[in-house]
């Protein structure tokens, strides 16, 4: 099974990106690059190359699905894998972000310790078989 | 991984400085607030306030403060609705209940809650937060050691965490110094009948809320069970025991899947009075819509079905009791609970007026403790039974739950006939553009018309349930993978060439199906976890085909995480 170990992670609130970093970097030991914007992912996720992106939802000027429609245009970065995170998590929600392409979706707010492992049980499920 | 105190630490300082720069936060939405209050009311005005509250429902409760993030939650909801109504009018009707609501907020930004104390409302229940690193402590406690053993790597395999004990001599002392989500016990240790549950019972007394106590016993006569409730069971199941019910029943008690806050619809046309019901009820952790115009009330249902009505009887525009009969003429909300609130005293009239179709007839005025416990006891038992009822309301075919349990049932069934099997699962494809594009009364009908054709194509012995929203499950009895694919095929042709309508409008709809078959897979949940990555398989490669899984996944036993 491919590890997984460098995550990019796009969220515009400062709060929760220190949060996030905490608990991705120290609980989970993830390689984590963090962007403010849309935008910025798109212009710094060439380089960093990423093996998963978590994208927030709802962000002012590109949101989560624009930002990840952009993704899926490059040809670097359309087969990396994309987790949403939203309150948003309805069975019919979650599918249409699915639908949009995202591999899971995972709730706000999410407890800090927990947060790595809900993403290396979404990682694992594309890894199996 | 970092040394944990060093880590707690760290957690704890970012609660602090988020908890520090809230104060600011809410000054400003109350700014906002204030702005829409005045000649300066603007669309856009609430979608930046709305952006707020948005915020802090998606942070709150990673810094601590759940109830924030709760509440934050039921504003954003009234909120996105003024959005869509863009209307200064519409604005005022919700102002009234809005502010109590920005009232809790403020207030629950003052009060942060500590990783280990258990937040408990009447409104929605919540555990305190599984220790272990979010995985949940189960006691069993059983003599029987094979037993015993086989349940807790069933138990953890399902992500709980199991100690064991063989009688109840160490479980009082263990209670106190760790304290378990739950305890699965036999009723009849060495130590006698029923010890366990005295020895949990006394260890307990000091607690506010008891340990859940799940009794497991191969005895299933009334005096067994009677004796199981006086001694404080929550549950009790007859050996052998139905692991999966027991890991429901353990999934609830524990909270593991988190009940969503009971949704209360309130007709009222006195718009203090309404507002203050939806605070006593927002308060207790509810979500509560209030109309105060009563004819608004299909609408409302349509968007989305509440777990609870609460009508006044005397309103200008419609009687509460010609809007009950209204909401009964639909089946689908029928087993809606509707809560009639009157200062009608006369006990005829009330009977009267619950023959309409209502449930239950409080008189005002009413005692907020009253009106609080009438309506979560009510609402509770109705989601209960809903979840219960075999059918789906929409469909008539069989609901999640009993859909989940035919596949346990036909596992076991074809184990023993030593045959084949296939299970089935079907998503409509861009189900939501459907909804949006021609609203749900035409994205219903869409799912009853793939339901029919199932029923249409499918055999007596075949089991056919809707999974959720747009999603079914198929069981194919005594049919192998390839048979299945075949006959999916077909009906997947089937199903798109069907022209449903719109206004006079055709358009089609397609679906996506995976397959997973036994004895390939041989279990119930390997089942379900391969169609359910077939089904995804069939998506990625564009939907509108059958994907069928063409061998078992190898699943990895030795890599158990929660």
């Amino acid at each position: 099974m491919k590890a997984l170990s460098k995550i990019l992670y796009v969220e515009d609130e400062p709060d929760i990106q220190t949060v996030a970093r905490l608990a991705l970097e120290t609980v989970g030991g993830f390689s984590v690059h963090i962007c403010s914007s849309g935008q910025e992912a798109l212009d710094t996720v060439t380089a960093f190359a990423p093996d998963l992106i978590m994208l927030d939802v709802m962000m002012p000027g590109m949101d989560g699905p624009s930002t990840l429609a952009a993704l899926r245009e490059l040809p670097e970065t359309a087969a990396v894998p994309v987790i949403f995170m939203t309150a948003k998590v309805q069975p019919p929600e979650v599918a249409h972000y699915k639908e949009l392409g995202a591999l899971d979706v995972i709730p706000k707010p999410f407890d800090p310790m927990t947060l790595s492992e809900q993403v290396l049980a979404a990682w694992k499920k594309i890894q199996n078989g | 991984m970092a040394d944990t105190s060093e880590l707690q630490a760290r957690l704890r300082a970012l609660r602090e400085s988020y908890a520090a720069d809230l104060p600011g936060k809410l000054d400003e939405i109350h700014r906002y607030w204030q702005q829409l209050a005045t000649a300066q009311w603007s669309v856009e005005l609430i979608e930046a306030l709305h952006l707020r509250i948005h915020t802090l429902a998606g942070s709150g409760g990673t810094f601590g403060f759940n109830r924030l993030s709760e509440q934050a939650r039921a504003v954003e909801r009234v909120l996105k609705r003024c959005i869509e109504e863009k209307s200064q009018e519409f604005w005022d009707s919700q102002s009234g209940c809005l502010a109590p609501m920005l009232a809790a907020l403020s207030q629950a930004a003052s009060e942060p809650v500590a990783e280990t104390i258990p937040l408990s409302s009447k409104g929605k229940a919540v555990a305190a937060k599984p220790p272990s690193g979010g995985r949940c402590l189960i006691y069993l406690v059983e003599d029987n050691t094979t037993l015993a053993e086989s349940m807790a790597l069933q138990l953890e395999h399902f992500g709980y965490l199991v100690r064991t004990f063989h009688g109840s001599e160490a479980l009082a002392q263990a209670l106190t110094s760790e304290r378990p989500m739950a305890v699965v016990m036999d009723i009849v240790l060495p130590q006698g009948v029923m010890a366990g549950a005295k020895a949990i019972r006394e260890a307990d007394a000091e607690e506010a809320e008891p340990v859940p106590l799940i009794f497991i016993s191969s005895r299933n006569d009334l005096q067994a069970r009677l004796e199981a409730i006086r001694a404080g069971g929550d549950a009790y199941f007859v050996k052998p025991v139905d692991i999966h019910a027991l890991i429901a029943r353990l999934d609830k008690v524990t909270e593991r899947t988190q009940p969503e806050a009971y949704r209360i619809l309130i007709v009222e046309d006195d718009a203090t009075l309404a507002s203050h019901y939806a605070l006593v009820l927002s308060e207790a952790g509810m979500d509560v819509e209030t109309l105060t115009r009563p004819l608004e009330i299909m609408e409302s249902l349509a968007r989305s079905t509440p777990d609870l009505i609460l009508m006044d009887v005397y309103m200008p525009d419609c009687s509460g009791l010609e809007l009950a009969k209204l909401v009964r003429q639909q089946d689908s909300y029928l087993s809606i609970p509707i809560v009639f609130l009157s200062s009608e005293d006369n006990l005829d009239k009330q009977f009267r007026a619950l023959r309409t179709g209502g449930d239950d007839f409080l008189t005002k005025p009413i005692a907020d403790e009253y009106l609080l416990s009438s309506v979560s006891i009510r609402a509770e038992r109705a989601r209960l039974i809903r979840s219960l009822m075999a059918q789906d309301s929409l469909t008539g075919l069989l609901n999640h739950a009993k859909i989940k349990e035919q596949l346990v049932i036909e596992e076991s069934r074809h184990r023993r006939m030593q045959a084949a099997f296939t299970f089935v699962m079907i998503d409509i494809d861009h189900f939501k553009a459907v909804n949006d594009n021609y609203g749900h009364m035409t994205g219903d009908r869409v799912i009853k018309s793939l339901s029919r054709l199932l029923q249409q194509r499918l055999r007596k012995s075949d089991s056919i349930g809707r999974y959720g929203g747009e999603e079914f499950a198929v069981i194919l009895a005594d049919c192998d993978v390839a048979a299945a694919t075949r006959l999916l095929d077909d009906i997947r042709t089937s199903f798109a060439a069907i022209a449903h309508r719109h206004e006079g409008e055709p358009f089609s709809v397609t679906f996506s199906a995976g397959l997973a078959s036994f004895p390939l897979c041989d279990s119930a949940a390997e089942l379900n976890r391969v169609a359910d990555e077939a089904l995804y398989e069939a998506k990625r490669l564009g939907r509108n085909r059958v994907v069928a899984a063409a061998e078992p996944r190898q699943q990895q036993r030795g890599n158990r995480k929660s």
